[in-house]
């Protein structure tokens, strides 16, 4: 009966398990979400003039599309070590 | 099984009801023995003796359990705290992301108004010289190319040439 006195103290232990706390997803900004514009096509009967406009505004939304991968990266880059360093 | 007793039982009874229960069953347990010796209470004591055991062993296990959830409580309070910190620093960075982007593309946006502009004031006067239907008119096939780019599309192209072979193969979504 001592014996099992003893044994009981290991009852103590309890059961280890480590409480999950529910983390939300952060949200993304807006802009973000917003996917990158198609590009325009151009008349055949078309000005010179016309055509180099047309062939800068192709090439400005490109840019934009290109400034919209580079803040993703960002914006993914700077949660992940957030999200790190709460999980230390 | 054990995370409902820790949430529902152990989160709400002091720790101190289960050690009084763990005394308690060790001391009737304890004199359960005594009682044994008593003849008319003998088959009494042997039942005194299992409740003693069961109250003891009850209330070993709870205080454990006691001991576990005080730490859990903690240990959800500091991840709690942490994660507070970490959703009002993402909010900090969506807000800054938020910032940049408009900004760039108000700073493309704005080249572009300018080289349009210059394209306004100093192409425009080749327009007579690249006239549509004229001399040197900008050939069809030209604006069928860039168009093509433009779409990722060769389906104009292959219709007006078909000569080359597209080795591109349409991938299926």
């Amino acid at each position: 009966m001592k014996y099992f006195a003893i044994l009981s103290l290991f009852i103590l232990v309890g059961c280890e398990t480590t409480p999950v706390v529910k983390e939300k997803w952060p949200s993304v900004p807006e802009s973000l979400m917003k996917s990158c514009s198609e590009l325009k096509s151009l008349s055949e009967e078309i000005k010179l003039s016309e055509l180099a406009s047309g062939i800068i505004n192709n090439y400005s939304l490109y840019h934009e599309c290109k400034a919209k991968s580079e803040a993703w990266i960002e914006w993914y880059t700077e949660q992940k070590k957030i999200f790190e360093e709460a999980h230390k | 099984m054990f995370t409902w007793i820790i949430t529902h039982i152990l989160f709400s009874l002091p720790v101190l009801f289960w050690v009084s229960m763990a005394m308690i069953g060790f001391i009737v347990y304890f004199i359960s023995g005594y009682i044994g010796k008593i003849p008319v209470l003998n088959i009494q004591a042997g039942l005194i003796r299992i409740i003693g055991v069961i109250a003891m062993v009850i209330g070993v296990f709870m205080w454990g359990g006691s001991g576990v959830a005080a730490i859990y409580k903690a240990q959800i309070e500091e991840q709690k705290e942490k994660i507070r910190i970490a959703e009002a620093k993402s909010q900090k960075v969506n807000v800054i992301v938020e910032e940049k982007i408009v900004e760039k593309i108000k700073y493309i946006r704005g080249k572009t108004e300018y080289i349009t502009r210059y394209v306004d004031k100093e192409i425009i006067k080749y327009d007579t010289k690249f006239v549509p239907g004229g001399a040197c008119e900008i050939p069809k096939e030209f604006i069928r190319a860039l168009n093509a780019g433009a779409k990722n599309n060769t389906d104009e192209l292959k219709a007006a040439i078909g000569g080359i072979k597209d080795s591109t193969r349409k991938t299926t979504k």
